[in-house]
């Protein structure tokens, strides 16, 4: 990686946090006390976490210097002065390689193992890298047309009442003898307390994928709903028009607004009391880099952004059924 | 040859917007009717309720006498235009006497607790979410349909099917008074 690839990586970090610090002003407005405490608890877990990659980072700087000084003398003493490197040097600069990278391969585990799941118990979740493929079986129908996918980080728990199940998903069709990716991004059901049989699906006119809801939704109408900015942003369709309105109160409207403006191309089914959200997100969600850059803590503040909006989604669901009963 | 392909267009275009006139007719119909769907589920909540509540709330009779007329008058009404209309007004009234019958009800401890009037109450709100619902449908509708009225040439389609306007869905006039806080301390 060269200085200018970090430099450019270094001002995409700034921008993004600077975005992200923007739009949060906004959503303090939801959850300021939560916000703040949070927050200020992923700072210390990063700033703790930065110094012990630091630590790491020299550790693996001197296993490389020793290597390379005892294959340097090694090759000195060697008595056929034509061989460049000989072979007793070639396999302690080998060896010697694996050792130094072994400070950074322990870290990268030490930031699924460690740092993941304290950021995400901060939300009552508990975390695992292997993805259970339930998410993807209830919902097969819905989501894009692929020939194979790949689930990685899922979480799962309670945060006041609300059972929610999260995992990254990544679906590629077969082009070609290629694999092309149709659906890069998270995969989020939890449950709502409305009662109701009907299927209603919400597709974003940002979305690439067009298909995603024709072989269920063949014979359901469009639903033409009132605001007009929700219009705009998602086609709606349903087998039952009172019962999309239901669901589909004005509030509940305006959070997949926010969440559609934080990611273009969601979709929304709601089925059998749950609603799955898909969010197109496009990069890893817990992806800690190549190590040798500082942390990119924008990406807690993005999760941090995602989940916050998910809850006030059902609480807009949740709200409807609890203030009048 | 020419002259065949725009008279098939022009055919094809007219028989669209006749379709689509039937639709918009249809789809305020199906609005109409989801909307009597949930008023009358509304509606075979009171006798439930109002068994029970007159054994506990004595005092409150002219209340439960109202609710009683209320649904014999909305029982009454039959499927016309004018009904419609008068439904709609009807709606408001009952809606507003549950409301202050299940309000009341909190006054009686023994008849709260009554696992009918709870499941009443429940349902109740579960339908009251519902007939909200139809309400956006229904205003949804008329609006497309009074659309079509009013806009040439969909104009004669409509009416050349028989669509008529239909009146809006409004809320209580209650509802746009602002909330005293006060109230409700």
């Amino acid at each position: 990686m060269s200085f200018m690839d970090i430099a450019a990586r270094r001002a995409s970090y700034r921008e993004r946090n600077k975005r992200n610090s923007e739009d949060f002003q906004k959503l303090d407005m939801l959850r300021p006390s939560e916000n703040e405490a949070t927050l200020l608890h992923f700072e210390q877990l990063f700033n703790e976490f930065e110094a012990l990659r630091e630590r790491r980072l020299v550790l693996s700087f001197l296993l490389g210097l020793v290597t390379l000084g005892v294959a340097v003398v090694i090759n000195f003493n060697y008595p056929d002065p034509r061989i460049a490197i000989s072979r007793e040097a070639g396999i302690i600069l080998i060896l010697g390689g694996m050792l130094s990278y072994l400070p950074i391969k322990l870290l990268r585990m030490e930031f699924k193992d460690r740092l993941v799941p304290e950021i995400l118990k901060q939300y009552g979740f508990t975390y695992d890298q292997n993805a259970a493929d339930v998410l993807l079986s209830k919902y097969e129908d819905v989501l894009p047309i692929h020939d194979r996918s790949e689930l990685s980080d899922h979480f799962w728990g309670e945060h006041n009442g609300i059972q929610m199940s999260v995992a990254e998903v990544r679906l590629k069709v077969e082009v070609y003898k290629y694999y092309a990716t149709v659906f890069d991004g998270l995969l989020c059901r939890f449950d709502y307390p409305k009662k109701t049989s009907t299927q209603i699906a919400i597709q974003s006119r940002h979305s690439i994928a067009s298909d995603v809801f024709n072989s269920v939704f063949k014979s359901s109408d469009r639903v033409k709903l009132e605001d007009s900015v929700f219009e705009a942003t998602f086609d709606v369709f349903s087998t039952n028009q009172v019962a999309a309105r239901y669901i589909l109160t004005p509030m509940v409207m305006e959070r997949l607004i926010a969440l559609e403006q934080l990611h273009n191309g969601l979709r929304v089914i709601f089925r059998d009391s749950e609603v799955l959200l898909a969010i197109p997100d496009g990069s890893d969600l817990f992806n800690p880099g190549k190590f040798i850059l500082p942390l990119d803590r924008g990406m807690v503040q993005q999760f941090h952004k995602d989940v916050t909006i998910m809850y006030s989604l059902h609480e807009a669901l949740n709200l409807d059924a609890k203030t009048k009963a | 040859m020419e002259y065949l392909i725009f008279v098939s267009i022009v055919l094809i275009v007219l028989y669209w917007m006749y379709v689509r006139a039937i639709q918009i007719k249809n789809r305020a119909s199906e609005a109409a009717s989801s909307i009597e769907v949930q008023l009358e589920k509304r509606r075979d909540l009171i006798p439930n309720v109002l068994t029970l509540a007159k054994k506990f709330m004595e005092h409150e009779k002219s209340l439960l006498t109202e609710l009683t007329e209320l649904r014999s008058r909305a029982n009454s009404l039959n499927n016309s235009r004018e009904a419609l209309k008068a439904g709609m007004e009807l709606d408001t009234t009952v809606s507003s006497a549950l409301g202050r019958f299940f309000a009341l009800s909190e006054n009686y401890p023994d008849l709260k607790s009554q696992a009918t009037v709870l499941r009443a109450q429940e349902t109740y709100e579960e339908v009251e979410g519902h007939i909200a619902a139809s309400r956006r449908f229904y205003n949804s509708a008329v609006t497309d349909l009074n659309n079509a009225l009013e806009t040439f040439p969909m104009s004669y389609f409509a009416s050349a099917v028989g669509a008529e306007r239909l009146p809006y869905f409004k809320g209580s006039p209650d509802a746009a008074e602002p909330v005293n806080a006060r109230d409700y301390l």
